[in-house]
């Protein structure tokens, strides 16, 4: 009797345990497919809008259902890690381009399906600028479809400019002038906000300098070429511009309110800083500029829906039509206005659907929208050497070598050469 | 030959009663502990499809070998014991002084534990704004009000002062643990031993080493021990405030995520459990409790 207890019990807990480790079914026994779809809308209203998407989908496809795993930005990419090596990755991922060579380097990426399914949604359509961003090392094969982006260049008051006497800056010279005859420490103003912070968005800014001095990470070939006489320049700089900004680590929190309450005439931003602009009004004060030296570097950085890869045919098939649903014009359009502004449209059908043009953000910053828009292709980036999108340049981002640099060198106020020949030899141990 | 068929086959059932638990403990406990371990020996790609390769000892090698390794391990036990001696002596100390009769005791009481309570993001938050460089109240303060200092100290940029202040966080964050428990202990200590105390002519610091301190020996012990685990493997509160003070839990997030070793990262984890085990069981044995 007791045996016969101890076995039930121990078969009902197995189940119990492989029921928990098990993945669920994906193809129902009515014949649905249900796929996972993963992407960093978690706030209430961006999954509003979603959720709607995902409602008109399954009318369409009955047969397909979509589980969404909204996860927030912080831990997006330790989630991916964690998920991937459970064998438990979502079908269709939301996916920064840099990101998206970490997961191409580790084969997660079904780059056919990914292809197909930008074709079938009309790759003439986007953006070159933004196509070249979720390109692959090859230049034949796409890590995702963009969906939305934004760029970062030099924002400035107009009128604080004029006060001075100064225009628009054109080159490095200009925005070295006008920031120092903003500086006046002694009363906490400073000329220009700048990314000093250990972290992302340093290295984003410092890229600017850098490729607009046609200084990279890497040469046409793949090889590190980051101790050049161009990256010196570009550090030296940055080092100097530095002098004019906010004390200590500046990160996007300090770079927006100083430029928002006044402290600074200029900052380093991407287009989120828009939608604070609309809110305090007087959106025709505002300028962009792009840092100019030999050549003009705007940094920007795509949204791209991935197919992972590993799938079986019903599976993919569901993830290509749900990529190619939210990937159509009046979709994409929906997905760029949850964040009007700041999100920016990566191909032209939505620059132009008449939804988009008639939001009352974009319309209200009128040219600078246009301007804006345009500059997606001067994007340039680290890594990025005639259209070939080295792989390795994921794990170089990742691994925070170039943030730790710059904070040095501005916050720390360490040389250059220094720092330089330790970043060279810390990025070798990442890539070798 | 009666008492020993009643004796076997009470362990069947206590077998029966502890089955579930047992299951429930090798599934969550041991088996991802055993499944950590096996990573620890190789060299494991993200995507589970692709082959892992076995490297042996090569991961621990590599740690070992890592100067960075040895600085975050000093770091951590300096961490550890200077928050955990602070947060539980301030905790003590507190509750030396509420184990007393006084108005607004019980509101008094919930608004100490208060930073206990509070989730670590928005006590960060409230930090690096009060020691923000722009506009933070303490440079505003030190600077423009008592002029403690021309330069505005930048607090969370230098080694030594982001370390200084995560401890203090560390220690204003976690006393109130302290506190409660030995609160609670505290309450049962019979007042008429220091009224004996009293009689015989003791001091405060003897009626404290005489009378209190064995009565909440067993208490403090665990809490010593506790909070030295949880801080030991502390990441979030020191990874929000600062990227300078490198401390283990970093070490190891860094590894397995900025740089996807998941191998390395596994074999450290080893490695802490290791340590720690071995400080854990010296100091249990040390104080015999």
């Amino acid at each position: 009797m007791i045996k016969k207890g101890l076995t039930i019990v121990g078969t009902l807990m197995l189940a119990a345990g492989l029921t928990a480790c098990g993945g669920g079914e994906k193809q129902g026994a009515d014949g649905t497919t249900t796929i996972e779809f993963m992407h960093s809308s978690v706030e209430q209203e961006r999954l509003a809008v979603i959720n709607k998407l995902v409602e008109k989908f399954e009318k369409e496809n009955p047969d397909i259902k979509i589980k969404q795993v909204p996860v927030e930005e912080d831990s997006y990419n330790t989630k991916i890690v964690t998920l991937a090596s459970a064998g438990k990755l979502p079908e269709v991922l939301e996916v920064g381009q840099d990101y998206a060579k970490v997961m191409d380097k580790d084969q997660l990426i079904d780059k056919e399906a990914v292809k197909e399914s930008l074709e079938a949604t009309g790759e003439g359509n986007f953006y070159d600028g933004a196509l070249k961003l979720v390109k692959t090392e090859d230049g034949k094969q796409y890590t995702g479809v963009p969906i939305s982006g934004w760029v970062q260049g030099i924002w400035y008051k107009k009128d604080m400019l004029a006060e001075k006497g100064f225009d628009e800056p054109k080159n490095w010279d200009d925005v070295m002038a006008i920031a120092k005859a903003f500086t006046d420490e002694a009363n906490k103003k400073y000329g220009i906000a700048l990314p000093t912070v250990e972290g992302g968005f340093s290295e984003q800014g410092f890229s600017q300098f850098a490729l607009s001095n046609n200084a990279n990470v890497l040469d046409e070939k793949g090889n590190l070429n980051v101790n050049t006489p161009e990256m010196k320049e570009a550090l030296a700089y940055y080092k100097e511009l530095a002098q004019y900004t906010m004390p200590g680590s500046n990160d996007t929190t300090e770079v927006k309110d100083s430029f928002m309450n006044g402290t600074v005439p200029m900052a380093l931003y991407s287009t989120y800083i828009l939608p604070s602009v609309f809110e305090n009004g007087n959106t025709d004060n505002i300028g962009f500029a792009i840092p100019e030296q030999k050549s003009k570097a705007v940094f920007g950085t795509v949204s791209a829906l991935t197919i992972s890869s590993g799938l079986e045919d019903t599976e993919k098939e569901a993830a290509q039509k749900f990529t190619e649903f939210l990937a159509k014009p009046e979709n994409m359009t929906e997905w760029v206005l949850m964040s009007p502004g700041g999100a920016q449209p990566v191909n032209e059908l939505v620059t132009e659907n008449v939804d988009y043009q008639a939001n009352e953000i974009v319309k209200s910053f009128g040219e600078l929208s246009t301007e804006i828009a345009a500059s997606f292709n001067e994007i340039q980036v680290f890594g990025l050497v005639d259209g070939k999108n080295f792989l390795k340049m994921g794990d170089i981002t990742s691994s925070g070598e170039f943030p730790k640099l710059i904070n040095n060198i501005t916050v720390g106020g360490k040389d250059i050469d220094k720092e330089l020949q330790n970043t060279e030899e810390a990025i070798k141990d990442v890539i070798n | 030959m009666k008492i020993l068929k009643k004796e076997k086959s009470d362990l069947k059932l206590a077998m029966i009663l502890l089955f579930p638990s047992m299951f429930l403990i090798l599934l969550l406990v041991a088996y991802p502990m055993i499944s950590n371990i096996q990573i620890s020996f190789f060299e494991q790609p993200v995507n589970p499809l692709l082959p892992a390769t076995f490297v042996g000892f090569g991961n621990y090698i590599d740690i070992l070998k890592d100067g960075e390794f040895f600085k975050s391990l000093g770091l951590t036990f300096l961490y550890t014991f200077l928050a955990v001696a602070g947060s539980t002596a301030f905790g003590l100390a507190v509750a030396i002084f509420f184990n007393r009769p006084f108005r607004f005791r019980k509101i008094a009481r919930s608004l100490i534990i208060l930073s206990y309570v509070t989730p670590s993001i928005s006590l960060v938050f409230a930090w690096k704004y009060m020691f923000n460089n722009g506009y933070g109240i303490i440079n505003f303060l030190g600077e423009d009000v008592f002029h403690l200092f021309d330069h505005a100290p930048l607090w969370f940029d230098n080694p030594i002062s982001s370390f200084i202040l995560v401890v203090l966080f560390a220690i204003w964050r976690y006393f109130p643990y302290a506190f409660i428990s030995l609160l609670a202990i505290l309450q049962t200590i019979d007042t008429t031993l220091y009224e004996a105390a009293e009689i015989d002519g003791a001091s405060t610091w003897q009626k404290f080493k005489i009378v209190t301190l064995p009565a909440i020996m067993p208490v403090l012990v665990t809490v010593i021990t506790l909070r030295s685990i949880w801080l030991f493997y502390m990441f979030t509160d020191v990874y929000l405030l600062t990227n300078k003070v490198d401390i283990l839990g970093i070490y190891l997030y860094e590894t397995a995520f900025a740089f996807n070793d998941l191998g390395k990262a596994a074999s450290i984890s080893v490695i802490l459990f290791i340590i720690l085990s071995i400080v854990i069981v010296l100091s249990r044995k040390r104080v015999k409790f």
